[in-house]
């Protein structure tokens, strides 16, 4: 058995309409680098151009963000469940004061 | 690509935009996400709007943040209403519903953006947007306004 991960909606079309998909790896790097060969096109969502994760992604484990475990060394065992969520963010562009 | 959503969440998402003015509100969006192919344009149908709780530690009249534990949770509650999280909404307190710069860095492909523009007299009307693939800017989506929750 391997860790399963859990994929928001965006990332379903890349695992064959599913919500969840079992993938092989020991840690949660090894998960996400896996993930990213079964389905490149998660690529876009999860990863920078550089190859790292991108900033507004929250991974959990379990129930638990992995920034307050051990981030992406975080080892998985078999029955561990691994949550993909974006982390949305934005607003007007200026932080001036408002507008009279 | 259309985005179909009752005038109640419509109702909902504005006067929730008014009462956190001058700050910036912030939530979820429930619904279901259509078939997308050729034939047919897609459409986003949102059933439920569920406020959250704008994370950002300052600035927030000019910056949104929503924590991945509210992200969590609203993942569960669609879950258990065999709905999907299909997009966020936001309000521009002053400034038009168009998405920042800030927003297109921030934001994730495939959902759908609703953007409300609130002043101190009154919450303005919706816009939807959703950001290309190669995150290069965002596509407008047309609003389709349904009296009943679909």
């Amino acid at each position: 058995m391997s860790p399963v991960v859990h994929l928001p909606a965006p990332l379903r079309a890349t695992a064959a309409d599913s919500s969840e998909i079992q993938v092989t790896g020991s840690t949660v790097s090894d998960v996400l680098t896996e993930l990213v060969r079964l389905s490149p096109n998660a690529a876009p969502y999860l990863l920078d151009p550089e190859g790292c994760v991108r900033r507004y992604v929250n991974i959990y484990v379990n129930q638990e963000d992995i920034r307050v475990l051990e981030g992406l060394s975080t080892r998985l065992g078999p029955h561990d469940e691994v949550i993909i969520l974006p982390a949305i963010a934005g607003g007007v562009t200026t932080l001036t004061s408002r507008p009279a | 690509m259309t985005l179909a959503i009752g005038v109640a969440t419509v109702d909902a998402i504005r006067v929730h935009a008014r009462a956190v003015y001058p700050e910036e509100c912030c939530g979820a969006l429930l619904g279901t996400a259509g078939i997308e192919d050729a034939q047919a344009p897609a459409v986003r149908r949102i059933v439920r709007a569920v406020a959250l709780e704008n994370d950002a530690t300052d600035n927030r009249h000019r910056r949104f943040r929503i924590s991945g534990d509210q992200q969590l949770a609203c993942q569960r509650l669609a879950a258990a209403l065999s709905l999907d999280v299909v997009g966020f909404y936001h309000s521009h307190p002053d400034h038009p519903p168009v998405p920042s710069p800030v927003d297109r860095a921030r934001a994730w492909p495939w959902y759908c953006f609703v953007i409300a523009t609130v002043s101190a007299d009154d919450a303005g009307p919706l816009r939807a947007w959703l950001l290309r693939d190669d995150r290069s800017d965002f596509v407008e989506l047309d609003i389709a306004l349904i009296e009943a929750e679909p």
